[in-house]
């Protein structure tokens, strides 16, 4: 059995990148291996996202990921410095810099690229999912 | 830069487009963009030594290495692959 970490570079909706992640996520899951952490960055931090509303009859990226990391309890990392400039944050983050509202799902956590570095020292595999 | 941080052995390969990003003489000022040819000479600051450049992406677009901001060494494809084979992790940007 091996661990794995997932990098995920693609928005929701927007490449086959985020959902092919999702899918080798479950799979891996699944077949009894193990996530060591997910790590949302550039434009994957949209994965995150409270505010998105897709049509009824298409997947729900952001609750699949979040049904996915609340059932399994997998460490979901949301890169701080690409959330930021995308317009996600998080409660304590919109109160610093003055915004109505956070928006970043439960079961996110947002943190930095020590956290990525961190994942490759500690899987056996690192898995970049990019457009 | 912060796996180099961590003390991670690192190597940086720029092939395809991405070898524009070393050319001197940039100025992102009209585009109100950062100035990113600014940054890699720090790579020597975080011990990132190994600077690769795919030769065959420098010939076909006519760029030589002294047109860079860096000292680097240039690669052919199969030292490509064995850099990617070699590697415990690869990041593509």
């Amino acid at each position: 059995m091996s661990s794995f970490s997932l990098v995920v570079h693609g928005a929701p909706y927007t490449s086959q990148a985020s959902v092919s992640a999702l899918h080798f996520c479950r799979a891996a899951l699944a077949g009894g291996h193990t996530i060591y952490r997910l790590f949302f960055f550039q434009d994957g931090v949209h994965n995150a996202s409270a505010l998105i509303v897709p049509p009824q009859d298409e997947l729900h990226i952001p609750h699949a990921w979040q049904q996915l990391i609340q059932q399994y309890g997998l460490d979901a990392i949301v890169c701080v410095s690409s959330a930021l400039k995308r317009g996600l944050v998080n409660d304590e983050e919109a109160a610093r810099y003055d915004k109505p509202a956070g928006n970043v799902l439960p079961g996110f956590t947002v943190g930095g690229l020590g956290q990525l570095i961190d994942a490759l020292q500690h899987s056996d595999r690192l898995l970049n999912f990019a457009p | 830069m912060t796996a180099a941080v961590f003390e991670q052995p690192v190597t940086v390969l720029f092939c395809g487009d991405g070898v524009w990003q070393l050319l001197s003489g940039q100025n992102g000022e009209g585009l109100q963009v950062k100035t990113l040819a600014r940054i890699f000479p720090a790579f020597d600051l975080y011990d990132i030594r190994e600077i690769q450049v795919a030769q065959s992406s420098m010939t076909e677009r006519g760029l030589h290495p002294g047109d860079l901001v860096v000292d680097v060494e240039l690669v052919a494809d199969e030292q490509v692959r064995e850099l990617i084979a070699s590697s415990k992790t690869v990041f593509v940007f």
